[in-house]
Formats: C-alpha cells, structure tokens, sequence
C-alpha cells in the first residue's frame, strides 16, 4: 500500500531529479515515524491524500511558475530531439544521394571494373543511425510529456 | 470563511515564522514538526500536510536559516532528517518576531477604531 502509494506520488511530481529524490526520502521518513507513533499506513494516506493531491501541494509551494518552467523545458528538450533527428537523417540522405553508383567512375554512365576504396565507415549510415537514436529520444519524450500532463 | 482569500494570504505570510519558532524551540523532525504545528494550530490554520510543509523546510535550508542532519533511527530502522537553525535563521526569527509584535499591535490600532463591528 505504502509502496504504491510513493510509486505513484513519483510519477506525479513533476519537479527535478534531485527534489524528486528529496521528497521521496521525506515521505518515506513521514511513513516510518507515524509508524513508530501508532498510525497505520492508511491513516497516513488518508491524510496526504491521493498521490495526485500530495504532488499537487508540493507544485502549488514551489509555485505555478515552476510548473510552467518545467512543461517549457520539456518542449524545448523534444524541440531539440525533432531538430537534431531531422538534421541527421538529412545529412545522410544527402551523402548517400550525392555518391556515384558502385563501380561508376567519372562522369561516365557506363560500368568499369574499377574498385573505389572509400572510408572504411560509411558516413551515410553513421548519420542515419545517429537520425534513428534521436527519434526514438524524441517519441521517447513526447511519450513521457504526454503522459504528464 | 475560512479559507478565504484574506485569510489564506494572513496564513502564507506566517507559516514560515511558525516554522522558524518550532525548529528553534529544539532539533527536531517532519513528523513532529507537522503534529505540533497541528496540535497547536490545526484548529485555525487547518490541518497541515506533509506536502505543504515539505517545500517550505526546503526553502527555509535553500535560505540559509534552517540546516538539517540525517540520523539513522533506532525506533523504526529507517533515518530521520533533524532540523535546526542557523545563526542566520536565529537572527532572521529575532527580526521576525519584533516585526510582528509591532505589527499586530499597529494593526489592533486600526481594528480598535472600529470596535462596533466585532462579533
């Protein structure tokens, strides 16, 4: 029940991973002393209220603004992930549109023989993954945005 | 009545010197912080919570007035995270305190003008 209930309180806090950290602490502290003061689990949670109104409190003390800050650093974190996952994936795209077919060389439109030994990695992929990483960050943080909220 | 407007401003504005007063009298911890604070203002403050008095323990160390040690407890296994003043925190309740004292007698002043009105 205890468990649960401070599962669901750190889901619902939204304020940074240290104050998060520090909370917790905090209500586990408040759980072991009414404990050693005859109350029960239930008498404790009866009165936090449910994890929503216990987080809700915290966020009404540390202000609306802080709330606000924290949503708008959120945005700007997936604005970022978006940017970087477009950036990459064009960049590959882009080296891999501009290189010559395999066993062209030149200008010329007809095939040789000729091996070409370019760089060992190729930069085309390297961007495309770096471009899947920073999509998956980014779905990962509007996931987690808008669940939040 | 109760909870408004005015009178949630007159509670915001003294809940930290109460803190300040509760923390000096000796060391002392959330749980009991918040059942003293109860015990002698729960009736008209209203029953505090631990989410409200959490932040504002945090606020007063972010200040520099309270300071705090975490002690492991014997009572029930787990610590506890004992509070004090710091100098700067008995200062600033010294401060406090001499304003409020003149306050409330100022205020009285204006509130005797209109005796009348008082229930």
């Amino acid at each position: 029940m205890r468990e649960k209930y401070i599962k669901k309180v750190k889901k619902e806090l939204a304020v940074s991973r240290k104050q998060k950290c520090e909370i917790i602490r905090d209500l586990n502290e408040a759980f072991d002393s009414a404990k050693e003061h005859g109350e029960t689990e239930k008498q404790v949670i009866d009165r936090l209220g449910s994890p929503k109104d216990f987080a809700d409190n915290i966020h009404e003390q540390f202000g609306i603004n802080y709330i606000e800050r924290q949503k708008r650093k959120k945005q700007i974190q997936i604005g970022i992930a978006i940017t970087t996952m477009i950036i990459t994936f064009a960049i590959g795209i882009l080296i891999r549109t501009s290189r010559a077919p395999e066993n062209v060389i030149g200008q010329a439109d007809s095939m040789t023989s000729i091996q070409i030994n370019g760089p060992a990695i190729d930069l085309s992929v390297l961007f495309m993954s770096l471009g899947i990483v920073a999509l998956v960050i980014a779905v990962a943080l509007i996931i987690r945005y808008i669940r939040r909220k | 009545m109760a909870d408004s407007k005015y009178i949630q401003q007159f509670k915001k504005g003294s809940f930290e010197m109460i803190l300040l007063c509760l923390i000096a009298k000796k060391e002392t911890y959330g749980y009991e912080i918040i059942t003293e604070l109860n015990e002698t203002g729960g009736k008209i403050f209203g029953y505090a919570k631990e989410g409200t008095i959490y932040p504002m323990l945090y606020r007063l160390q972010d200040a520099g007035l309270a300071q705090c040690r975490i002690a492991p407890s014997q009572a029930n296994g787990g610590s506890k995270k004992y509070y004090s003043l710091t100098d700067k925190g008995r200062e600033t309740l010294q401060e406090l305190i001499s304003f409020w004292r003149s306050y409330t007698v100022c205020v009285d002043s204006f509130i005797d003008t209109v005796k009348d009105l008082e229930a």
